[in-house]
């Protein structure tokens, strides 16, 4: 009877419940089902990752552009603190020049002065004298 | 001195600036990149768009139509002229519609500029020809070709002549004379800017070598600013040719004529293709490079050595001529708040107070007991005495240039005309001058009741304005003018400060640097040389002294008027050595025998010349021939006892002037005056004069 059945392709499991498929390859089929289900979490899993790893790795880019643009900034912002030193620096050295020459020409109307200063006072002594 | 700088927040124009030009003294122009033109008010700090060009209108250099102050020619004077770096100049009108294009030149139109006269203009190209046009933009001729392109090119004040840059050179051309060529090498590299200033007639240029370099017209090198690292690209005077602006990148630098630098600011506005000044002399505006228009104040100015707008002649107590007065902000002057107490006892007034004014403040003058100042609009006059009633007049425009003060009155500078005025505010006479803007500090002079000024056509000319003193006001048609010609041009004049009217002495330097002295109001003015050699003149203020600066020293001629007898010249002249006097010294004033002498650094100098003299003068002057007397027999000085002789005998004080000849060994003249005293004492009084002048010409 079993033979017959298995001419048409049916098959008897074991609880005696008639079935289209092999026992066989119906445990083979269940076993790769539930591989296969087992496959794809862990693909899912898997492209979790990867898409977080993606993230991480973009931000961690975004950063680095930062930072190097950052970086950049700082350096011609130090160029340019250096030039603004030298200008300063300029500026400065004219004003110095500038008080210097103005110090200069205060020595020189005070040396004219006190030389006044002494040719008026021997006119006075000269004057008292006089009387 | 120092420029207080200030610019828009934001920039108005959206490309480099390359030209400015001041319309009034509150109103300015500017061109760039962007095709637009703008005007600026700076009083509402406004910027409107006067108008926006074609695409491809890139503007070189602008240049307003000269203010002539002559209202007698009506043309149309508010035109803008505009060089193009597509070889065009453009005739704009002042609402921003171009009246005239005009192709000037192959390559780029460098520079335009109007004539001083206002009679045509000059444009000057890359291709190396400077052209010179009728105003309405007809050629007239070309009046140089080269193979090297013309950066710059100037009109010589008078219109007769131009200035050009080739290469490293610089060309001076008289228009009438064809073959009169100066050019002299200026520069190690590119000249890129030179000016020229009306009133000393002094060159200006700026080259790729970071110097400027001031020049006369014959291409001698009058001084040298210090080396910038980068090429000057503007150079400008300042109106009264006192002090000079130059641009370069991220760099102004303000100037006196000696090249000394007063301040120098670096804004980051990159390079400064044009400067601007305004026509008071105050302000200045500067085309920049990254889209701003910078405008900047002179600030500061003291009456210390160096400024030439204040004067310190004449003058009572000496304290206050020690004021320093400051231009802090633009509409207050200021006084120094640092000391209070002295400034109490310099102005004998109870506390410091600090004058305000409704306009900005331009010139300011003290002496004379006065202290004058002018803003924008108004003029105010100051007693020492009354401190904060002011009295006011209006000024005809708010272009004042100099301010001179006299025992009597005020001489009004503007570029409308002179005005002389008395204290009181009145106006007393505009003797009508041409061309006011060209008068400079030398070419006029002020006495209590004359005016003198140099021919500005023929410069060796000079007239002499009688002024109405007093209370009879007499309309400016019938003042009477005096014409002096001398042999030679004339540089610098000065009118003596006292005496009556009909011996008002005129002392002047001609170009040799030679020394007259002329009574004004003989029948036949005769020139007397003094000396030859003279820097600068000053008469005092009180009384007829003369003085004058050597290379190495200084002279007072006491009685200049002795000149037409050269051995009392000699004997009433008072000479003092001095060295170190630097580079154009020149002479401040003299009061009481001391004399203030201005160095080249700056710094004045005093130095005590001729105290007894200029004393013994004083009591001539007030007619007390006793103290004159005793003050030459107490000090026995032989300089002094010749004056007082000489004075004695112009005067006719016989007794006096038998002593002091007698002192000096001039006995043919004691015995002179011994006859006379004896052989005709009745008729001494009316023929002394007479008798004095047939001495005088033997």
């Amino acid at each position: 009877m079993a033979d017959e059945l298995e001419k048409a392709f049916l098959y008897y499991d074991d609880i005696n419940k008639i079935r289209v498929v092999d026992n066989t390859v119906l445990k083979e089929t269940e076993d790769l089902k539930n591989n296969c289900k087992e496959y794809e979490t862990k693909v899912e899993d898997f492209s979790k990752l990867i898409t977080s790893i993606l993230a991480t790795m973009s931000e961690l880019g975004e950063n680095v552009e930062k930072q190097k643009m950052a970086a950049i900034g700082a350096i011609n912002l130090l160029k340019s603190v250096t030039k603004e030193r030298e200008d300063e620096q300029a500026k400065l050295q004219a004003e110095i020049t500038y008080k210097t020459s103005e110090l200069e020409q205060l020595d020189n109307e005070y040396d004219a002065l006190q030389i006044l200063e002494a040719t008026q006072n021997e006119t006075i002594e000269y004057l008292t004298q006089l009387r | 001195m120092k420029l207080k700088i200030s610019t828009f927040k934001e920039p108005k124009h959206t490309a480099v600036v390359t030209c400015v030009c001041w319309n009034n003294t509150e109103d300015v122009f500017s061109c760039s990149d962007d095709h637009k033109l703008l005007k600026w008010n700076l009083i509402n700090n406004e910027c409107m768009t006067v108008a926006t060009f074609a695409e491809d209108f890139f503007p070189t250099s602008m240049n307003l139509f000269p203010k002539t102050g002559q209202s007698g020619v009506k043309h149309q004077h508010d035109v803008i002229l505009i060089s193009t770096a597509d070889g065009k100049f453009h005739i704009v009108n002042h609402n921003g519609r171009i009246e005239k294009s005009v192709v000037a030149h192959q390559g780029a139109c460098l520079t335009a500029q109007w004539s001083p006269d206002g009679a045509g203009l000059l444009t000057g190209g890359e291709d190396g020809f400077v052209k010179i046009w009728s105003r309405n933009g007809l050629l007239r001729s070309s009046i140089v070709q080269s193979d090297v392109p013309c950066f710059n090119a100037k009109w010589s004040p008078d219109s007769g002549a131009i200035l050009y840059t080739k290469g490293n050179c610089l060309v001076i051309k008289h228009l009438n004379s064809n073959s009169k060529i100066n050019k002299w090498k200026a520069h190690e590299g590119l000249i890129l800017c030179v000016a020229w200033n009306p009133n000393h007639n002094l060159i200006i240029s700026g080259g790729e070598d970071g110097y400027a370099k001031i020049w006369d017209t014959f291409g001698q090198q009058v001084s040298i600013s210090v080396k910038h690292d980068q090429p000057l690209t503007s150079v400008t005077w300042s109106p009264t040719g006192n002090m000079f602006v130059l641009g370069s990148y991220n760099l102004i630098r303000l100037c006196d004529l000696n090249g000394r630098s007063y301040c120098l600011d670096r804004p980051s506005t990159g390079s400064i293709y044009s400067i601007s000044w305004s026509s008071d002399g105050t302000q200045l505006a500067a085309a920049c490079a990254n889209c701003h228009v910078l405008f900047a104040h002179i600030i500061e100015r003291t009456g210390g050595p160096w400024t030439t707008t204040m004067h310190w002649a004449g003058g009572a107590a000496e304290e206050w001529k020690a004021l320093l007065l400051n231009y802090l902000k633009r509409s207050l002057i200021h006084r120094p708040s640092t000391d209070p107490v002295k400034w109490c006892t310099f102005l004998g007034c109870d506390q410091s107070d600090q004058l305000d004014y409704p306009d900005r403040v331009i010139q300011i003058a003290l002496g004379f007991n006065h202290l004058v100042i002018a803003t924008v609009k108004q003029c105010f006059i100051h007693k020492l005495t009354s401190w904060n009633t002011p009295v006011t007049f209006d000024l005809k425009e708010g272009s004042i240039s100099m301010i001179l003060l006299a025992e009597r009155c005020i001489c009004v500078v503007e570029r409308a005309g002179v005005s002389v005025y008395s204290y009181m505010g009145r106006l007393l006479a505009s003797p009508r001058i041409p061309r006011p803007e060209t008068i400079g500090q030398a070419t006029i002079s002020l006495g209590p009741d004359t005016l003198a000024v140099i021919d500005h056509a023929d410069r060796k000319l000079i007239q002499v304005f009688d002024l109405p003193t007093g209370l009879i006001v007499r309309s400016s048609t019938d003042n009477t003018v005096t014409k002096l010609t001398h042999k030679m041009t004339v540089s610098c004049i000065a009118l003596s400060q006292t005496g009556p009217l009909n011996e008002r002495q005129l002392a002047l330097l001609d170009y040799n640097r030679d020394l007259y002295v002329v009574t004004v109001k003989e029948t036949k003015p005769k020139m007397f040389k003094l000396g030859p050699q003279v820097l600068s003149i000053t008469w005092s203020s009180e009384t007829e002294l003369l003085v004058g600066l050597r290379a190495n020293s200084v002279v007072a001629w006491c009685c200049p008027r002795a000149a037409t007898q050269p051995d009392w010249l000699t004997l009433t002249t008072v000479s003092k050595d001095i060295s170190d006097l630097g580079r154009n010294p020149s002479i401040m004033n003299i009061e009481d025998g001391v004399v203030c002498v201005r160095r080249g650094n700056g710094s004045l100098l005093r130095i005590s010349l001729a105290s007894f003299p200029e004393k013994l003068l004083k009591h001539i002057a007030a007619n007390m021939w006793d103290d004159a007397l005793q003050l030459c027999r107490t000090v026995e000085d032989e300089t002094l006892w010749a004056c007082l002789a000489v004075l004695a005998w112009q005067y006719n004080q016989l007794p006096v002037a038998e002593e002091a000849f007698a002192l000096i060994h001039q006995y043919h003249q004691v015995y002179y005056i011994q006859h006379l005293r004896n052989a005709i004492p009745e008729k001494l009084t009316t023929s002394q004069t007479l008798n004095s002048k047939t001495v005088l010409s033997n």
